[in-house]
């Protein structure tokens, strides 16, 4: 079978061809694109694609509704930093805690690669292809004197709606900084890969704001790499489009961290939207929270999971995942997974997952008080949601 | 006001009322009382539209429409208010907000305006304050954490901003202490007027020595067997209800 390089690449959009890439990071990526030609494409076999029809990737075409009178999430008083088909728009001038330099300019030694030979591999290949592909992105470094609520946003905002393109960007926060990124989807058909190297003592706030036009599609891996004492909290909307496909993977490099993550999944029409966290605890004493709340309606289809591995030796780890699902249609479908493999003696863990459906009690209270049932459905699904709104 | 006749019903698969009949005529106050099982709440339910209680015959006429036609939310802006047994929580929806969406709500059937925030909050903080209720009730989520009581104070606070014309009370006195049981009343005789009407649920004939029914009648297995005025009250205190099951 073919590999992923020879269909896909035709569809890459490459706004960005003639970018001097250092010689380490173009054998990077030719390695790269070397090894995924031998893979197998995405398919239903894998876990990770199970529900998520992979055969829309490569519709070159896609039915886009068009954005009428486009409205920008709200950046007052951030950075904003735009990832265009046009490269990469800081706006003004940046302020002193903050430098941004293009991903040509990584040093090497902050390069993260992809494990492409491991078991997971060819689960990972969607993302995977980014690391040969990616035409532009940033590397954000935030040093210990930004200002309480210092905010970075990172809007990705393509006119090219049929091929992919790919983006990659480093964001790094120095110890003891602290730093709110917004990532933004606007536009495009957007694969895109980013590190978050939280250092000691920083502390990380991410929000994530995908709500996709029906047509559009996004595939994204978010890699974070925590180190003594730091904390993430990252808040995930994932909303309708055609396909979304999101992986979170998380490394402990050190002991006494934490990272909390809060996803709402809310697909309806024929949406496929795909959220998958995956912890690595390979140090004591560290804690991940994971909380989804998904709402699936029509015939849309949402694939939630969230693993945990805990390496022997890492006791005192604590974790927990907390999924649950509302089905609003007879021919929505959820797959809700949370797993823990733990190889450690000490754990503290607790998981759960339900699918249900809209508490009728709720329901009728509401209504009985006056309030159509399309509008009650409306707050019930709120209420739902605030479980997993942690920032 | 309201015209309960012949009414047979289901909660779920199981047949409840039998032959209930009650007539209440605007103004009129009744009190409903009867054992623990005997189909009060679902005579409530019936009343408010809860969608597992099922007329299987009979008729409820309502201001002269067919009750068990209209959908729960047009009983209510039609002016039907139930004060639940068990008000339920809603996590992350503040008690203000889901109040003032009813409010619009119920506006907007009868083809009335929406009330603007700042008006409305005027009219609640008024209401609250002759309630004698603690206004940071109203920021937190809908019954979240509310205790037993305050729960209860919620459902005659949400009467109170609705002014429905038909109220029916499922045993809001119920675990109440004689402070927030004066509050009960307080908010059921501030709406009282000649063309609002109130069916009150309760065990107790204490809450009758504060609310002075017109009526009290008394439902066994799913139908009234008795009625009469408050005296009846006071004899089923010191009598129970086995006298009269046989
Ligand atoms: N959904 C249902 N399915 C089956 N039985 C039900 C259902 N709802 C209520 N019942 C039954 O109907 C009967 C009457 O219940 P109801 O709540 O109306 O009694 P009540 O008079 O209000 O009692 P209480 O004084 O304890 O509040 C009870 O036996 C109850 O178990
Ligand atoms: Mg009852």
């Amino acid at each position: 079978m073919a590999g992923l390089k020879i269909d896909w690449l035709a569809d890459a959009n490459q706004p960005n061809s003639n970018v001097d890439w250092p010689a380490w990071m173009q054998a990077k990526k030719e390695s790269a694109l070397e090894t995924l030609s031998h893979l197998p494409g995405p398919h239903r076999k894998l876990e990770l694609w199970r529900y998520s029809d992979a055969s829309r990737l490569q519709k070159s075409e896609l039915s886009v509704t068009e954005k009428t009178d486009q409205e920008l999430p709200d950046a007052a008083d951030a950075v904003v930093i735009t990832l265009s088909d046009a490269g990469i728009d800081l706006g003004e001038s940046l302020p002193s805690w903050l430098t941004i330099q293009p991903i040509q300019e990584l040093p090497e030694n902050q390069w993260l690669d992809m494990d492409l030979s491991g078991a997971l591999a060819k689960e990972l290949v969607v993302q995977s292809l980014n690391q040969g592909l990616f035409t532009h992105g940033v590397v954000v470094n935030v040093t210990a004197d930004a200002p309480k609520d210092a905010t970075v946003v990172l809007r990705y905002q393509v006119n090219e709606p049929n091929q992919w393109t790919y983006l990659r960007n480093a964001i790094n926060l120095a110890a003891d900084a602290e730093v709110i990124i917004d990532e933004q989807f606007i536009s495009g058909r957007i694969n895109v890969v980013n590190h978050y190297h939280v250092a000691d003592n920083a502390r990380l706030t991410r929000h994530q704001l995908n709500v996709l036009e029906s047509g559009q599609q996004h595939v994204s891996l978010q890699h974070f790499t925590l180190a003594e004492k730091s904390f993430v909290q990252s808040q995930n909307r994932h909303e309708s489009g055609d396909l979304q496909h999101h992986i979170h993977w998380v490394d402990f490099t050190a002991e006494n961290a934490e990272y909390r993550s809060g996803s709402v999944n809310k697909a309806g029409d024929n949406s496929h939207i795909a959220d998958i966290v995956v912890v690595n605890h390979a140090f004591k004493n560290n804690v991940s929270d994971v909380t989804h709340r998904s709402l699936a309606d029509d015939s849309a289809q949402i694939f939630n999971n969230a693993k945990a591995v805990v390496a022997k030796g890492a006791d005192g780890s604590e974790i927990i995942q907390d999924l649950k699902n509302i089905l609003l249609s007879k021919d929505a479908k959820i797959a809700s997974k949370p797993e823990l493999e733990v190889y450690a003696d000490e754990v503290v863990a607790a998981h759960g997952s339900t699918i249900g459906t809209l508490d009728d009690e709720i329901l009728f209270f509401l209504r009985s008080r006056g309030i159509g049932l399309a509008q009650a459905k409306a707050i019930l699904m709120v209420s739902f949601e605030q479980e997993a709104i942690i920032c | 006001m309201l015209e309960i006749k012949d009414i047979y019903a289901k909660a779920g698969d199981k047949e409840i009322l039998k032959n209930l009949n009650l007539s209440v005529k605007p103004g009129e106050v009744h009190a409903i009382m009867g054992p623990n099982g005997s189909g009060k709440s679902t005579m409530g339910n019936l009343l408010a539209g809860m969608p597992h209680v099922t007329a299987t015959s009979g008729s409820v006429t309502y201001q002269g429409k067919d009750l068990l036609q209209m959908e729960p939310e047009d009983r209510a802006a039609e002016g039907v208010f139930l004060a639940f047994q068990y008000p339920v929580e809603i996590p992350g929806v503040n008690n203000m907000y889901f109040l003032r969406t009813a409010y619009n709500a119920q506006r907007k059937h009868r083809g009335e305006e929406n009330l603007d925030s700042a008006s409305f909050l005027r009219m609640v903080k008024e209401k609250i304050k002759q309630l004698h209720m603690s206004d940071d009730l109203l920021k937190r989520p809908v019954n979240v954490g509310f205790s037993g009581g305050e729960k209860k104070r919620n459902e005659v606070f949400q009467m109170a901003v609705l002014e429905p014309n038909l109220a029916i009370m499922d045993e809001t006195d119920s675990g109440l202490d004689i402070d927030a049981l004066r509050v009960v009343a307080d908010g059921v005789n501030q709406l009282r007027s000649p063309d609002r009407s109130f069916v009150i649920i309760t065990h107790y004939q204490r809450l009758l020595d504060y609310i002075e029914p017109d009526f009290v009648h008394v439902l066994v297995d799913g139908q009234i067997v008795k009625s009469g005025t408050k005296k009846l009250a006071l004899e089923l205190e010191e009598q129970g209800y086995g006298w009269l099951e046989d």
